[in-house]
């Protein structure tokens, strides 16, 4: 059974995962975590990435999960484009 | 060995497995092998970064951002010289600002542009572009 554990920071700013959460997720020596730091709930999630290789691990990590990122990219700069023609009156000839 | 700077329209695909990502992932595992140097501009980061927020939400876009962070791309700082650089390219009009930087690092390192945003097709004198969606 995995309970919450109170660890203590060392002077180093390390902290030690417990042994059955590292192993219930394979967070084996030698792979990447994620650390983000959420001030809005005042904590810290850790969360493992996976396989060892980031460059399989990211290819089409999301691919049909949101709506196409490059075409909004694409609106992003045409809406960029226009508030500078309607801001400073250029226009991109490009 | 080869230089190369990908943009975030070529980043985003990738994410994605979209049209042309094939070759950004073959450059991403020559980096990975360290057959190739990718580099990868900071205003790219948070042009990528802003995306994904409004895609994904904060939360989410703080996960993707490490796995983007972990790949074999080297972040490169903003100076005053790219910053100016990137402004004389934003002066000619025809590009984003953050595409200035894309552009303005690939000069300042010899490097070539990985895209496939059209607009970078103003630059072709400039630097030279691998165009990932290119047959």
């Amino acid at each position: 059974m995995l309970y919450p554990r109170v660890q203590i920071i060392s002077v180093k700013g390390q902290v030690v995962l417990p042994a059955e959460a590292r192993t219930a997720l394979g967070m084996t020596p030698g792979k990447a975590v994620t650390v983000i730091p959420d001030l809005a709930r005042k904590q810290v999630v850790i969360v493992p990435l996976g396989q060892e290789n980031p460059v399989e691990r990211g290819y089409g990590i999301l691919a049909g999960k949101v709506p196409s990122l490059t075409r909004q990219l694409m609106k992003e700069k045409i809406r960029e484009a226009a508030f500078e023609k309607k801001k400073y009156g250029i226009v991109r000839s490009g | 060995m080869a230089l190369y700077v990908l943009d975030s329209f070529a980043l985003l695909a990738f994410l994605q497995k979209e049209s042309g990502s094939g070759r950004v992932n073959d450059l991403l595992e020559k980096a990975r092998k360290k057959q190739a140097t990718v580099l990868f501009s900071e205003i790219s980061l948070g042009e990528v970064y802003y995306i994904l927020i409004r895609a994904l939400g904060l939360e989410e876009a703080n996960v993707m951002l490490a796995h983007i962070l972990a790949l074999p791309m080297t972040m490169t700082p903003v100076v005053r010289d790219s910053v100016l650089m990137a402004a004389q390219y934003k002066a000619r009009g025809a590009i984003s600002y953050a595409d200035c930087f894309v552009v303005a690092l690939a000069v300042a390192e010899h490097a070539t542009v990985v895209t496939g945003d059209r607009e970078f097709t103003a630059f072709e004198k400039d630097v030279d572009i691998l165009w990932i969606d290119a047959p």
